[in-house]
């Protein structure tokens, strides 16, 4: 029982939703190209479009291999597993799901606009996935139902499309390090603080992700001895 | 004669509530090793809510539950990955020899490639029960394991329950089948909290 089984498992899962797993690698690439062919400057909207649709491509797959652990969560650990191992398994599949579909998408920006700045364009990717799974993960765990919990995660990432990142709330909402990244690829200026932004939101989601899950998953500890009543054979 | 023996399962005083409804009320139930029990009562008389505090999946409001070793669950809907074969199931619960025994017995092949979601009703039921009888739990809680069974399948589920229960199993199933009530040792019977009765246990 290791964290390595349950993400080689789970990726068995997803690889078998190929429908699903097409529109999630489509999703960042119809968000930038859609405002690719219509952005004439510095393709910072663009890039970020991209980022966002990556952003709803990881967190909702996070949401849904959630979701449908629901059931079975429990029973795994009666089975010997611990909370965190599932939790862990999850974050590898979901990490490396990530990674693919970001590493695809980059490649596309690559070949039709070539940044000015690539590395701040590469953080951007890592720091939308960084925080993306686990506001998916988070959301499942403390909101484990379809229709309300898919709605949360879309306001959760796609709120940054209507927050300027020189607005005084931007800082407040999760993709803003990733959003403020690419402009720092477009445009130039400090990338710290945003990567530091996406690291401690990433962190601080992933507790509440893995507290709430754990909770769901407690098992009850037995009396240290039975009170038994009478019964007649 | 009163039984001095120490139970594997037994829940004492057990209350629970979800929100004004109070779904148990005072509810206990013990299950000794090498016995088969039967808990049934009507819909909405708490089985389920019952079987999961002794299984330690919910909490109680009141009352204790002592268990004595590993437990298996079977919960009613089964608790299965969609998308994960047969094979795959038995890997994560680390049961492939005793899982694809049993299920070889129900006439399941553990090498059956299909997925959870593609398999009948009845197949989809038998992996539930395989895997909660993985890992030799000393106490299997079975909440009506057998939906979608053909009666080749309901039988061999009994035999089954005879056979746990020879090796030193607590078994407790929920049923609503009085067929089943004669292949069980005991009885404890639910009955709804706004009946005057909360729970009562009979011998058949």
């Amino acid at each position: 029982m290791s964290a390595l089984l349950l993400a080689r498992v789970q990726a068995h899962d997803l690889l078998r939703r190929r429908l699903a797993l097409a529109l999630l690698i489509s999703m960042p690439l119809a968000f930038f190209l859609v405002t690719f062919t219509t952005e004439t400057s510095d393709h910072t909207w663009s890039s970020m479009s991209g980022a966002i649709g990556l952003g709803f491509a990881v967190a909702g797959a996070a949401f849904f291999a959630m979701l449908a652990a629901r059931g079975v969560d429990p029973r795994l650990v009666l089975a010997g597993w611990r909370p965190w191992q599932l939790i862990a398994g999850r974050l590898l599949m979901l990490y490396t799901l990530a990674a693919v579909i970001g590493a695809g998408f980059l490649a596309v920006m690559w070949l039709l606009w070539a940044p000015p700045r690539p590395a701040a364009l590469i953080l951007a990717i890592v720091a939308t996935a960084l925080v993306s799974v686990p506001v998916g993960l988070a959301v499942a765990a403390v909101l484990p139902r379809e229709l309300e919990g898919t709605l949360i995660v879309i306001v959760l990432i796609g709120m940054q499309m209507s927050v300027p990142t020189g607005s005084s709330a931007g800082p407040y909402t999760p993709l803003w390090g990733a959003q403020r990244l690419t402009e720092v690829a477009a445009k130039g200026g400090d990338p710290v603080t945003p990567v530091l932004h996406a690291l401690g939101w990433a962190a601080a989601v992933l507790l509440v992700a893995a507290l709430a899950w754990r909770r769901r998953l407690r098992i009850g500890r037995p009396a240290k001895r039975p009170v038994v009543e009478a019964q007649h054979h | 004669m009163t039984a001095t023996r120490t139970p594997l399962l037994a829940a004492h005083g057990i209350r629970k509530r979800y929100g004004r409804r109070v779904a148990l009320d005072g509810a206990s139930v013990q299950v000794y090793a090498g016995e088969a029990v039967a808990l049934t009562g009507e819909n909405g008389s708490g089985k389920t809510t019952l079987l999961r505090i002794c299984a330690g999946l919910l909490s109680p409001d009141a009352g204790t539950v002592y268990r004595d070793g590993r437990v298996g669950y079977c919960p009613q809907e089964p608790g299965v990955f969609d998308h994960l074969t047969i094979a795959e199931h038995l890997e994560l619960f680390d049961g492939a020899g005793e899982g694809a025994q049993l299920l070889r017995e129900l006439g399941l092949p553990s090498t059956n490639r299909t997925v959870a979601r593609e398999l009948s009703g009845g197949s989809r039921q038998k992996l539930n029960l395989a895997l909660a009888v993985l890992g030799a739990p000393g106490v299997l809680l079975l909440d009506e394991p057998y939906q979608g069974f053909d009666r080749g399948t309901y039988i061999d589920f009994w035999r089954h329950v005879q056979a746990w229960r020879d090796e030193g199993r607590a078994v407790l199933v929920v049923t609503h089948a009085l067929t089943d009530l004669d292949r069980v040792d005991r009885i404890v019977e639910l009955t709804p909290v706004s009946r005057p009765a909360d729970a009562t246990v009979g011998a058949p």
